[in-house]
Protein backbone atom coordinates (compact mmCIF):
# COMPACT_ATOMS: atom_id res chain seq x y z
CA UNK A 1 0.00 0.00 0.00
CA UNK A 2 2.96 2.28 0.68
CA UNK A 3 4.13 1.71 -2.88
CA UNK A 4 0.75 2.88 -4.08
CA UNK A 5 1.81 6.39 -3.04
CA UNK A 6 4.09 6.46 -6.11
CA UNK A 7 1.21 8.02 -8.02
CA UNK A 8 0.87 7.73 -11.80
CA UNK A 9 1.74 11.46 -12.07
CA UNK A 10 4.97 11.10 -10.11
CA UNK A 11 5.95 8.09 -12.18
CA UNK A 12 5.16 9.96 -15.38
CA UNK A 13 7.34 12.96 -14.36
CA UNK A 14 10.22 10.68 -13.43
CA UNK A 15 9.90 8.92 -16.77
CA UNK A 16 9.88 12.21 -18.74
CA UNK A 17 13.26 13.24 -17.29
CA UNK A 18 14.96 10.18 -18.84
CA UNK A 19 16.17 9.38 -22.36
CA UNK A 20 13.66 7.86 -24.86
CA UNK A 21 14.82 4.20 -24.51
CA UNK A 22 15.07 4.49 -20.75
CA UNK A 23 11.75 6.29 -20.70
CA UNK A 24 9.85 3.57 -22.50
CA UNK A 25 11.40 0.92 -20.19
CA UNK A 26 10.55 3.00 -17.17
CA UNK A 27 7.00 3.55 -18.36
CA UNK A 28 6.56 -0.15 -19.06
CA UNK A 29 7.93 -1.02 -15.60
CA UNK A 30 5.73 1.56 -14.01
CA UNK A 31 2.65 0.27 -15.81
CA UNK A 32 3.49 -3.29 -14.81
CA UNK A 33 3.93 -2.19 -11.23
CA UNK A 34 0.67 -0.31 -11.40
CA UNK A 35 -1.08 -3.39 -12.76
CA UNK A 36 0.37 -5.54 -9.97
CA UNK A 37 -0.81 -2.99 -7.41
CA UNK A 38 -4.30 -2.99 -8.93
CA UNK A 39 -4.44 -6.81 -8.72
CA UNK A 40 -3.13 -6.71 -5.15
CA UNK A 41 -5.74 -4.09 -4.23
CA UNK A 42 -8.57 -6.14 -5.76
CA UNK A 43 -7.41 -9.24 -3.88
CA UNK A 44 -7.17 -7.31 -0.65
CA UNK A 45 -10.62 -5.82 -1.16
CA UNK A 46 -12.10 -9.20 -1.98
CA UNK A 47 -10.56 -10.83 1.10
CA UNK A 48 -11.74 -7.91 3.26
CA UNK A 49 -15.27 -8.38 1.89
CA UNK A 50 -15.11 -12.11 2.71
CA UNK A 51 -13.86 -11.34 6.22
CA UNK A 52 -16.62 -8.79 6.70
CA UNK A 53 -19.25 -11.27 5.47
CA UNK A 54 -17.93 -13.93 7.86
CA UNK A 55 -17.93 -11.51 10.80
CA UNK A 56 -21.45 -10.36 9.93
CA UNK A 57 -22.74 -13.95 9.76
CA UNK A 58 -21.13 -14.87 13.07
CA UNK A 59 -22.23 -11.68 14.82
CA UNK A 60 -25.83 -11.93 13.65
CA UNK A 61 -26.12 -15.65 14.41
CA UNK A 62 -24.68 -15.21 17.93
CA UNK A 63 -26.73 -12.07 18.58
CA UNK A 64 -30.01 -13.75 17.60
CA UNK A 65 -29.20 -16.96 19.47
CA UNK A 66 -28.69 -15.12 22.75
CA UNK A 67 -31.46 -12.58 22.21
CA UNK A 68 -34.08 -14.75 23.87
CA UNK A 69 -34.65 -17.18 26.76
CA UNK A 70 -37.70 -18.70 25.12
CA UNK A 71 -36.89 -22.31 24.23
CA UNK A 72 -38.98 -22.39 21.05
CA UNK A 73 -37.22 -19.27 19.78
CA UNK A 74 -33.78 -20.62 20.60
CA UNK A 75 -34.68 -23.77 18.67
CA UNK A 76 -35.99 -21.67 15.79
CA UNK A 77 -32.76 -19.66 15.67
CA UNK A 78 -30.67 -22.84 15.67
CA UNK A 79 -32.78 -24.22 12.81
CA UNK A 80 -32.40 -21.00 10.85
CA UNK A 81 -28.69 -20.88 11.48
CA UNK A 82 -28.16 -24.34 10.02
CA UNK A 83 -30.83 -24.13 7.32
CA UNK A 84 -30.30 -20.63 6.02
CA UNK A 85 -26.76 -19.60 6.98
CA UNK A 86 -25.03 -22.94 6.42
CA UNK A 87 -27.44 -24.49 3.90
CA UNK A 88 -28.08 -27.74 5.79
CA UNK A 89 -31.15 -29.65 4.64
CA UNK A 90 -31.24 -32.46 7.19
CA UNK A 91 -29.85 -32.17 10.70
CA UNK A 92 -30.52 -33.18 14.29
CA UNK A 93 -29.65 -31.93 17.75
CA UNK A 94 -28.76 -34.63 20.28
CA UNK A 95 -28.57 -33.78 23.99
CA UNK A 96 -27.18 -35.84 26.83
CA UNK A 97 -30.04 -37.29 28.83
CA UNK A 98 -28.47 -37.71 32.27
CA UNK A 99 -31.21 -39.97 33.64
CA UNK A 100 -31.23 -42.36 30.71
CA UNK A 101 -27.46 -42.08 30.23
CA UNK A 102 -27.79 -41.68 26.52
CA UNK A 103 -27.86 -39.11 23.76
CA UNK A 104 -31.41 -38.20 22.84
CA UNK A 105 -32.45 -36.48 19.61
CA UNK A 106 -34.46 -33.44 20.74
CA UNK A 107 -35.25 -31.65 17.49
CA UNK A 108 -34.37 -31.93 13.85
CA UNK A 109 -35.16 -30.79 10.32
CA UNK A 110 -35.43 -32.76 7.09
CA UNK A 111 -36.02 -36.05 8.89
CA UNK A 112 -38.60 -37.35 11.30
CA UNK A 113 -37.56 -37.16 14.93
CA UNK A 114 -39.00 -40.55 15.83
CA UNK A 115 -36.85 -42.20 13.17
CA UNK A 116 -33.68 -41.05 14.91
CA UNK A 117 -32.29 -43.53 17.46
CA UNK A 118 -31.30 -42.68 21.00
CA UNK A 119 -27.63 -43.47 21.40
CA UNK A 120 -26.53 -45.30 24.52
CA UNK A 121 -23.36 -43.99 26.11
CA UNK A 122 -21.85 -47.23 27.35
CA UNK A 123 -18.45 -48.72 26.77
CA UNK A 124 -19.94 -52.11 25.93
CA UNK A 125 -21.06 -51.12 22.45
CA UNK A 126 -18.94 -52.58 19.70
CA UNK A 127 -18.43 -49.72 17.25
CA UNK A 128 -17.65 -52.25 14.53
CA UNK A 129 -20.93 -54.12 14.91
CA UNK A 130 -22.33 -54.54 11.41
CA UNK A 131 -25.87 -53.51 12.32
CA UNK A 132 -24.66 -50.31 13.91
CA UNK A 133 -25.02 -47.15 11.77
CA UNK A 134 -21.68 -45.51 11.14
CA UNK A 135 -23.23 -42.17 11.99
CA UNK A 136 -23.88 -43.41 15.55
CA UNK A 137 -20.17 -44.09 15.99
CA UNK A 138 -19.29 -40.62 14.76
CA UNK A 139 -21.86 -38.94 16.97
CA UNK A 140 -20.61 -40.84 20.02
CA UNK A 141 -17.02 -40.08 19.10
CA UNK A 142 -17.77 -36.37 18.82
CA UNK A 143 -19.49 -36.54 22.20
CA UNK A 144 -16.71 -38.53 23.88
CA UNK A 145 -13.76 -36.57 22.51
CA UNK A 146 -15.38 -33.14 22.29
CA UNK A 147 -13.83 -32.77 18.87
CA UNK A 148 -15.73 -31.58 15.83
CA UNK A 149 -15.87 -34.01 12.99
CA UNK A 150 -16.33 -32.65 9.44
CA UNK A 151 -16.18 -34.96 6.45
CA UNK A 152 -13.85 -33.84 3.71
CA UNK A 153 -15.80 -35.10 0.74
CA UNK A 154 -18.17 -34.25 -2.05
CA UNK A 155 -21.30 -33.16 -0.19
CA UNK A 156 -23.47 -34.99 -2.72
CA UNK A 157 -22.32 -38.29 -1.14
CA UNK A 158 -23.44 -37.38 2.36
CA UNK A 159 -26.32 -39.43 3.74
CA UNK A 160 -27.90 -40.67 6.93
CA UNK A 161 -25.06 -43.13 7.56
CA UNK A 162 -22.30 -40.76 6.54
CA UNK A 163 -23.16 -37.30 7.83
CA UNK A 164 -21.45 -34.11 6.78
CA UNK A 165 -20.54 -33.04 10.30
CA UNK A 166 -20.85 -33.95 13.97
CA UNK A 167 -20.36 -30.90 16.19
CA UNK A 168 -20.03 -31.33 19.95
CA UNK A 169 -21.96 -28.68 21.88
CA UNK A 170 -20.00 -27.50 24.88
CA UNK A 171 -20.32 -25.41 27.96
CA UNK A 172 -16.71 -24.73 28.84
CA UNK A 173 -15.10 -28.20 28.96
CA UNK A 174 -18.30 -30.14 29.35
CA UNK A 175 -19.90 -31.62 26.25
CA UNK A 176 -23.69 -31.36 26.48
CA UNK A 177 -24.67 -32.90 23.17
CA UNK A 178 -23.94 -33.16 19.48
CA UNK A 179 -25.29 -31.43 16.38
CA UNK A 180 -25.39 -33.81 13.43
CA UNK A 181 -25.60 -32.40 9.90
CA UNK A 182 -26.72 -35.25 7.66
CA UNK A 183 -27.33 -33.51 4.36
CA UNK A 184 -26.79 -30.18 2.67
CA UNK A 185 -29.13 -28.44 0.24
CA UNK A 186 -28.72 -29.96 -3.22
CA UNK A 187 -27.30 -26.75 -4.70
CA UNK A 188 -24.67 -26.45 -1.98
CA UNK A 189 -21.73 -28.47 -3.25
CA UNK A 190 -18.87 -27.45 -0.97
CA UNK A 191 -18.32 -26.38 2.59
CA UNK A 192 -16.79 -22.93 2.77
CA UNK A 193 -14.48 -21.53 5.47
CA UNK A 194 -17.45 -19.58 6.81
CA UNK A 195 -19.39 -22.85 7.34
CA UNK A 196 -16.61 -24.17 9.55
CA UNK A 197 -16.65 -20.92 11.51
CA UNK A 198 -20.42 -21.26 11.95
CA UNK A 199 -19.95 -24.87 13.11
CA UNK A 200 -17.41 -23.68 15.70
CA UNK A 201 -19.78 -20.94 16.81
CA UNK A 202 -22.56 -23.50 17.13
CA UNK A 203 -20.29 -25.74 19.21
CA UNK A 204 -19.59 -22.90 21.62
CA UNK A 205 -22.98 -21.15 21.76
CA UNK A 206 -25.76 -23.68 21.14
CA UNK A 207 -25.48 -25.48 24.49
CA UNK A 208 -25.38 -22.30 26.65
CA UNK A 209 -28.40 -20.92 24.75
CA UNK A 210 -30.38 -24.17 25.12
CA UNK A 211 -29.41 -24.61 28.77
CA UNK A 212 -30.34 -21.01 29.65
CA UNK A 213 -33.71 -21.48 27.95
CA UNK A 214 -34.35 -24.76 29.80
CA UNK A 215 -33.47 -23.13 33.14
CA UNK A 216 -35.73 -20.19 32.33
CA UNK A 217 -38.48 -22.71 31.53
CA UNK A 218 -37.96 -24.26 34.96
CA UNK A 219 -38.11 -20.85 36.65
CA UNK A 220 -41.63 -20.48 35.23
CA UNK A 221 -42.64 -23.86 36.64
CA UNK A 222 -42.28 -25.71 33.35
CA UNK A 223 -39.98 -28.61 32.65
CA UNK A 224 -36.24 -28.13 32.56
CA UNK A 225 -35.64 -31.65 31.29
CA UNK A 226 -35.51 -32.80 27.70
CA UNK A 227 -39.29 -33.30 27.89
CA UNK A 228 -39.55 -29.54 27.34
CA UNK A 229 -38.68 -30.11 23.69
CA UNK A 230 -41.77 -32.29 23.22
CA UNK A 231 -44.04 -29.34 23.91
CA UNK A 232 -42.57 -27.17 21.20
CA UNK A 233 -44.67 -26.28 18.21
CA UNK A 234 -43.74 -27.91 14.92
CA UNK A 235 -41.42 -25.68 12.98
CA UNK A 236 -42.87 -23.84 10.01
CA UNK A 237 -39.93 -24.78 7.86
CA UNK A 238 -39.84 -28.48 8.73
CA UNK A 239 -39.94 -30.69 5.70
CA UNK A 240 -38.97 -34.20 4.91
CA UNK A 241 -36.33 -35.12 2.40
CA UNK A 242 -37.40 -37.42 -0.46
CA UNK A 243 -36.31 -41.00 0.44
CA UNK A 244 -33.77 -41.19 -2.40
CA UNK A 245 -31.71 -38.38 -0.92
CA UNK A 246 -31.29 -39.94 2.51
CA UNK A 247 -29.91 -43.38 1.90
CA UNK A 248 -29.80 -45.63 4.87
CA UNK B 1 -25.99 13.07 5.76
CA UNK B 2 -26.90 11.52 2.41
CA UNK B 3 -30.42 11.72 1.02
CA UNK B 4 -32.37 8.51 0.54
CA UNK B 5 -32.92 7.85 -3.15
CA UNK B 6 -34.16 4.28 -3.18
CA UNK B 7 -36.62 2.39 -1.03
CA UNK B 8 -36.16 -1.33 -0.63
CA UNK B 9 -38.58 -3.82 0.91
CA UNK B 10 -37.18 -7.02 2.43
CA UNK B 11 -39.82 -9.72 2.99
CA UNK B 12 -38.36 -12.55 5.06
CA UNK B 13 -39.81 -14.52 7.98
CA UNK B 14 -36.47 -15.49 9.50
CA UNK B 15 -35.25 -12.71 11.82
CA UNK B 16 -31.70 -13.98 11.44
CA UNK B 17 -31.75 -13.87 7.63
CA UNK B 18 -33.56 -10.53 7.67
CA UNK B 19 -30.87 -9.01 9.85
CA UNK B 20 -28.18 -10.38 7.53
CA UNK B 21 -29.91 -8.91 4.47
CA UNK B 22 -30.38 -5.54 6.16
CA UNK B 23 -26.70 -5.55 7.09
CA UNK B 24 -25.66 -6.44 3.53
CA UNK B 25 -27.93 -3.79 2.03
CA UNK B 26 -26.61 -1.13 4.40
CA UNK B 27 -23.54 -1.12 2.15
CA UNK B 28 -25.61 0.18 -0.78
CA UNK B 29 -25.55 3.96 -0.58
CA UNK B 30 -28.79 5.93 -0.55
CA UNK B 31 -30.89 2.81 0.07
CA UNK B 32 -33.52 2.74 2.80
CA UNK B 33 -34.61 -0.73 3.85
CA UNK B 34 -38.06 -1.58 5.20
CA UNK B 35 -38.64 -5.02 6.70
CA UNK B 36 -41.70 -7.29 6.47
CA UNK B 37 -41.98 -10.73 8.01
CA UNK B 38 -44.32 -12.45 5.54
CA UNK B 39 -46.19 -11.85 2.30
CA UNK B 40 -49.21 -10.22 3.92
CA UNK B 41 -47.03 -7.86 5.94
CA UNK B 42 -45.15 -7.15 2.72
CA UNK B 43 -48.34 -6.21 0.87
CA UNK B 44 -49.36 -3.98 3.75
CA UNK B 45 -46.07 -2.12 3.57
CA UNK B 46 -46.27 -1.90 -0.24
CA UNK B 47 -49.72 -0.34 0.06
CA UNK B 48 -48.35 2.29 2.43
CA UNK B 49 -45.47 3.47 0.28
CA UNK B 50 -43.58 3.34 -2.98
CA UNK B 51 -40.69 0.91 -3.25
CA UNK B 52 -37.95 0.75 -5.86
CA UNK B 53 -36.96 -2.86 -5.26
CA UNK B 54 -38.31 -5.89 -3.37
CA UNK B 55 -36.35 -8.82 -1.96
CA UNK B 56 -38.47 -11.75 -0.87
CA UNK B 57 -38.12 -15.26 0.48
CA UNK B 58 -40.40 -17.99 -0.92
CA UNK B 59 -41.22 -20.21 2.08
CA UNK B 60 -43.06 -18.02 4.56
CA UNK B 61 -46.14 -18.46 6.73
CA UNK B 62 -49.48 -16.78 5.91
CA UNK B 63 -48.49 -15.76 2.37
CA UNK B 64 -45.49 -17.14 0.52
CA UNK B 65 -43.14 -15.23 -1.73
CA UNK B 66 -44.55 -16.52 -5.03
CA UNK B 67 -48.06 -15.33 -4.14
CA UNK B 68 -46.52 -12.01 -3.21
CA UNK B 69 -44.80 -11.75 -6.61
CA UNK B 70 -48.15 -12.45 -8.33
CA UNK B 71 -49.91 -9.78 -6.28
CA UNK B 72 -47.16 -7.22 -6.86
CA UNK B 73 -47.31 -7.76 -10.62
CA UNK B 74 -51.05 -6.98 -10.51
CA UNK B 75 -50.53 -3.85 -8.45
CA UNK B 76 -50.44 -0.74 -10.70
CA UNK B 77 -48.02 1.06 -8.36
CA UNK B 78 -45.45 -1.73 -8.19
CA UNK B 79 -46.04 -3.80 -11.33
CA UNK B 80 -42.63 -2.79 -12.72
CA UNK B 81 -40.72 -2.87 -9.43
CA UNK B 82 -37.75 -5.27 -9.62
CA UNK B 83 -38.15 -8.35 -7.42
CA UNK B 84 -35.30 -10.54 -6.19
CA UNK B 85 -36.21 -13.96 -4.82
CA UNK B 86 -33.93 -15.17 -2.03
CA UNK B 87 -34.63 -18.76 -1.12
CA UNK B 88 -33.34 -22.18 -0.09
CA UNK B 89 -35.25 -23.70 -3.03
CA UNK B 90 -32.50 -24.34 -5.52
CA UNK B 91 -34.14 -26.42 -8.27
CA UNK B 92 -34.36 -25.16 -11.84
CA UNK B 93 -38.11 -25.78 -11.72
CA UNK B 94 -38.51 -23.42 -8.75
CA UNK B 95 -36.34 -20.82 -10.42
CA UNK B 96 -38.32 -20.93 -13.65
CA UNK B 97 -41.63 -20.74 -11.83
CA UNK B 98 -40.53 -17.63 -9.97
CA UNK B 99 -39.20 -15.99 -13.12
CA UNK B 100 -42.40 -16.81 -15.03
CA UNK B 101 -44.43 -15.17 -12.28
CA UNK B 102 -42.43 -12.00 -12.77
CA UNK B 103 -39.37 -12.15 -10.53
CA UNK B 104 -36.30 -10.38 -11.95
CA UNK B 105 -33.60 -12.37 -10.18
CA UNK B 106 -33.26 -15.56 -8.16
CA UNK B 107 -30.61 -16.05 -5.48
CA UNK B 108 -30.27 -19.22 -3.43
CA UNK B 109 -29.43 -19.34 0.27
CA UNK B 110 -26.97 -19.41 1.93
CA UNK B 111 -26.42 -15.97 0.48
CA UNK B 112 -23.13 -14.30 -0.35
CA UNK B 113 -23.59 -10.65 0.61
CA UNK B 114 -21.56 -9.28 -2.36
CA UNK B 115 -23.81 -11.22 -4.75
CA UNK B 116 -26.97 -9.69 -3.25
CA UNK B 117 -25.45 -6.21 -3.25
CA UNK B 118 -24.34 -6.56 -6.88
CA UNK B 119 -27.81 -7.70 -7.98
CA UNK B 120 -29.54 -4.84 -6.15
CA UNK B 121 -27.14 -2.33 -7.73
CA UNK B 122 -27.65 -3.88 -11.15
CA UNK B 123 -31.44 -3.76 -10.96
CA UNK B 124 -31.47 -0.24 -9.57
CA UNK B 125 -28.79 0.78 -12.08
CA UNK B 126 -26.55 2.12 -9.32
CA UNK B 127 -22.86 2.56 -10.10
CA UNK B 128 -20.75 0.45 -7.73
CA UNK B 129 -18.30 3.32 -7.23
Amino acid sequence: LVRAKATPNALRLAAMSRKPAETSDAVRDALQRLHRLEVEKDQLLSSLQDELATMANLYIATYQLHSTLDLSRVVRHLRELLGQFVGAEAFAFYLHDVEAADLAPVFCDGIELDKLPRLALTQSIDPKASDRPLSATWIERAYATGEMFVREMDLAYANFDAPVACIPMRIEDRVMGVVVVYLMLAHKQHLLPIDRELFKMLGAHAAPALTAALLYNASKGASSSLLAFENLESPVSARTIPPGRLRK
Amino acid sequence: MSAIEYNCLVVEDSPMMRQLLVFALSRVKHLKVTEADDGVDGLRKLAAGKFDIILTDINMPIMDGLKLVKRVRNDPTHKDTPIIIITTEGSEEDRQRAMQLGANAYITKPIQAPQVIAKVRELLKIDAS
